[in-house]
């Protein structure tokens, strides 16, 4: 089993004023796709790095499998970790070839085991027949699967991956990303990755953990953390998010309905429902029904993302954004009315 | 952002670190203890009658090699990294063939020149009257000094300014010439302020050499500081010797705070753009001119002293002395050798081991390899032998092993002396070398040895090279140095040329003179591969 255990993980570089990581724990359970996301500054290297052993917390614990990779006594060498690592831009040893590279972690193996492993290794990141290239011959994406051939030809029980897709352009990102996850989970590694794209944690991860200016925000499920913000700046973090001084939404039925993802709990104190623009849709105006003037239009291909000025209750001017995925074309000056969308 | 987990290892790094920096702490420490001894009437009589002597003419010649390198340096490296013309490949690595000339050499040759120039004051007296004629005959071995040394010296001004403009003034020069800037103006606004750091940091360079001459210096009669230590030194009074060696070291290290300050202010974005550069075109009337003016100081410092040697070698051939050349010759190579693979190899140690063990200790012995390089020789020398003596002295043991010591005390002396001509190609090498490549590597299960001879080394091997070439050159031509802690009856080439021109005998002095350029061509040949590799 490897499950990995953070526990109250906390980190000041000398020469900062505010700690890099501050009392960070999580679990992540054993063979599972953890995504670290943030802003840059947010700790998110920082705390992969840790996890690596390339540097060292000021105080916490990690755990991996029944294994203490770090504590107060005692601190595992990075080289003794047998974590596997991916880099931002593969890192690959541009002096050696592709399957000199995939070898260089497992020289000690007897050499028919090696020879077993690299046939293995590159078919099963698809890069078959290219052990004699040298990274300057590969592509991006290419250079990435072999990084991760390297990595994982030692069995790690954990993977850590840093910005994986970062240097990739979006096209190749895609589909990089999709065979990543599939490598990852037939492998059977524990994983994490850190990645300030949230689409790629939406995708892979089976559980994402928000980090900000090195403080845990949320930890949970895609789902959760997207239908379910711990606070304003998870919900701002995973798409676009209308904050309407509002204390509820009605719908041209007459039904007010839930399509609010937040705040959390009770707060009495200002009414503010959070809306993502995608579980709104724009109705003819009616008079119970919140109506504003459209004031400016985005084409997404997909749907129109539409920003209409409306007046709430007590008379402030609210900015709405809108995703309309309906076909009837909209002009700004227009006046529409804005209800929620089912999420059936 | 120290690990500590490699203490083990990082051993045999620091040890390296700290033995060069406790030699260089202690060689400085012991010319300050001794200088502060009692030196009697013999300093008072320095400090009367030649002290201030010492002092202008050092800075007087300083001066005048700095202008005069500069004035061929810059212009030189401007035109041939900014323009298109003729022949600008071949210029481009000429003007570095004076770095193969030691000065003292050239000296010998242009010693020649000036016994010859007699018809010249004959015709100045007649001409101007006596007055004149004292003042040229009193100005020539100036003159001849400073050209010399600016001919010989001017290359390193040359490279410094033009690794900056063929890297960095690209994009800056043309922007500039889009609004409107071009041609002089261009160089003046543009090249000029881009160059500050490579002026000062190759001018540095001019100036420590300048100041550590002692070759042209003797030859034309100057008395200079480096003179006047060799002087007390050769009379016994060491006291005298290490005092005026420090007033040096103080010089020397006030012109390298203000170099360091001019570099220090500055930092350039350099391009990463591997686009070619578009150079300006120049008319063939302006190249003419060009490569007239180009070949002047090339002419100067390496051609005429070249074709003079070798008349001289064509003339003295059936006289040569073989055996002594050939040991002598055999002496230089050896001590260059050795000293450039303990050089490298402790660079090494230095600049990887800090890289790789993140150590802050380290990065500091570097700064102190630096710092031994900015040491005069003269005061490296007379350091360094009075620490060699008075060992070999206070013992009877040490005492036998005279000749072991001597030699041990040069490869010291030259340790000291030439750290930082490694240290600087090898970290500029290493900066090449992507810290994350390290960081895979130990994930992958790898300790600092592995890392340091299957990582970093291998893709560091080019600048190995040109720190291997750099070092040996420097420790072949090397004079001062070996003049003062060679054991006794040992002679280099450097030495030999030395005392056969010193005793008048210049003919003889071209076959050991014209060696030395052969050999240090050779060692230079890395460097200029390497510039070439730098897109031209």
């Amino acid at each position: 089993m490897s499950t990995l255990v953070i526990r109250n993980i906390s980190k000041q570089f000398s020469g900062n004023a505010n700690p890099a990581l501050r009392s960070i724990s999580l679990d992540v359970p054993s063979g599972k796709i953890l995504a670290l996301v943030g802003a840059s500054g947010s700790g998110k290297s920082t705390l992969l790095r840790i996890l690596a052993g390339l540097e060292k917390a000021d105080d916490g614990e990690i755990l991996l499998g029944d294994e203490v990779l770090f504590s107060k006594q005692r601190s595992v060498p990075a080289e003794r970790r047998g974590i596997g690592m991916v880099f931002q831009n593969a890192s690959l040893f541009p002096h050696l070839t592709v399957s000199q590279n995939v070898l260089f972690g497992i020289r000690q193996m007897a050499r028919v085991k090696q020879m077993q492993l690299l046939e293995e290794m590159l078919e099963c990141v698809g890069l078959q027949g290219m052990q004699k290239r040298y990274p300057h011959e590969l592509s991006g994406g290419e250079r990435q699967r072999a990084a991760l051939a390297r990595a994982l030809a030692r069995s790690p029980k954990l993977m850590l991956l840093d910005e994986p897709f970062s240097s990739l352009d979006s096209r190749l990102r895609q589909s990089l990303r999709d065979e990543t996850r599939q490598i990852l989970k037939n492998s059977g590694a524990t994983a994490v990755f850190v990645t300030h794209d949230t689409s790629d944690a939406l995708a892979i991860a089976e559980r994402i953990a928000v980090l900000r200016d090195g403080e845990l925000q949320q930890v949970g499920a895609p789902q959760e953390v997207y239908h379910a913000p711990a606070n304003a700046h998870v919900a701002a973090f995973f798409g676009r998010c209308n904050f309407m001084p509002l204390r509820s939404l009605a719908h041209p039925n007459g039904a007010r309905m839930a399509c609010h993802i937040g705040p959390p709990g009770t707060s009495d104190s200002k009414p503010e429902l959070w809306v993502r623009p995608e579980d709104l849709e724009l109705v003819p105006p009616q008079s119970e029904i919140l109506t504003g003037l459209v004031t400016q239009i985005l084409f997404a291909g997909t749907h129109q993302d539409v920003w209409l000025e409306c007046l709430s209750e007590e008379g402030d001017s609210i900015s709405v954004e809108v995703r309309h995925h309906s076909p009837i074309v909209i002009a700004t000056g227009e006046r529409w009315g804005i209800a929620p969308r089912p999420r059936r | 952002m120290k690990n500590g987990d490699w203490r083990a290892e990082s051993v045999l790094f620091r040890a390296t670190g700290a033995l060069l920096a406790g030699l260089v702490l202690l060689l400085v420490g012991w010319v300050i203890f001794s200088a502060m001894a009692n030196a009697g009437g013999a300093w008072r009589d320095v400090l009367e009658n030649r002290l201030l002597g010492h002092l202008w003419q050092t800075l007087l010649l300083a001066s005048g090699v700095f202008c005069g390198a500069l004035v061929i340096g810059l212009p030189a490296a401007w035109l041939v990294a900014m323009h298109d013309f003729v022949g600008r490949g071949i210029m481009r690595w000429l003007m570095v063939l004076p770095l193969a000339m030691p000065s003292f050499v050239a000296a010998g040759a242009y010693l020649e020149i000036l016994n010859g120039m007699i018809p010249f004051y004959v015709w100045v007296r007649s001409s101007f009257g006596i007055e004149a004629f004292l003042w040229v005959q009193k100005i020539m071995p100036w003159v001849f000094s400073i050209v010399i040394l600016s001919a010989t010296l001017f290359p390193y001004i040359y490279l410094s300014c033009l690794a900056i403009f063929e890297r960095q003034a690209a994009d800056a020069f043309e922007v500039s010439r889009l609004l409107g800037v071009s041609g002089w103006n261009g160089f003046f606004r543009v090249g000029l302020p881009l160059a500050r750091p490579a002026i000062a940091a190759g001018g540095g360079l001019v100036l420590m050499e300048t100041f550590n001459d002692y070759g042209v210096v003797s030859a034309f009669g100057l008395t200079t500081l480096t003179p006047g230590i060799f002087r007390a030194w050769a009379e016994g009074e060491w006291i005298v010797a290490m005092r005026l060696a420090l007033l040096l070291m103080v010089i020397a290290s006030v012109i390298l705070a203000v170099e360091k300050f001019q570099s220090g202010r500055k930092r350039f974005v350099s391009s990463d753009t591997e686009r070619p550069l578009a150079r300006v075109p120049l008319r063939h009337r302006n190249a003419s001119g060009v490569w007239l003016l180009a070949m002047v100081p090339v002419a100067l410092g390496f051609l005429l002293p070249c074709m003079q040697m070798l008349e001289w070698l064509w003339l003295t051939l059936h006289l040569l002395d073989w055996q002594g050349h050939f040991s002598a010759a055999w002496h230089s190579l050896s001590l260059a050798l050795g000293a450039a693979l303990l050089v490298v190899l402790s660079a090494a140690i230095l600049v990887v081991g800090a890289r790789v063990l993140r150590s802050g200790m380290l990065k500091h012995a570097q700064a102190i390899s630096i710092a031994g390089y900015s040491l005069p020789s003269a005061m490296v020398a007379v350091g360094v032998g009075a620490i060699v003596t008075s060992i070999s002295q206070s013992s009877q043991l040490f005492a036998g092993l005279a000749l072991s010591a001597s030699v041990t005390g040069l490869m010291l002396a030259y340790w000291v002396r030439f750290m930082a001509v490694a240290v600087q190609p090898l970290s500029a090498g290493l900066t090449k070398v992507p810290e994350t490549l390290g960081e895979a590597a130990r994930m992958l299960g790898e300790r600092p040895w592995g890392i340091f001879f299957k990582i970093e080394i291998p893709l560091m091997w080019p600048a190995f090279f040109v720190a291997a070439a750099l070092a040996f050159v420097d420790v072949f031509k090397e004079l001062t140095l070996t003049l003062v802690l060679r054991p006794f009856d040992f002679e280099t080439l450097a030495t030999r040329a030395y005392r056969l021109t010193d005793e008048g005998r210049l003919a003889e002095a071209a076959f050991p003179g014209l060696s030395m350029v052969v050999l240090s061509l050779l060692g230079l040949i890395p460097l200029l591969r390497w510039m070439g590799r730098i897109r031209a």
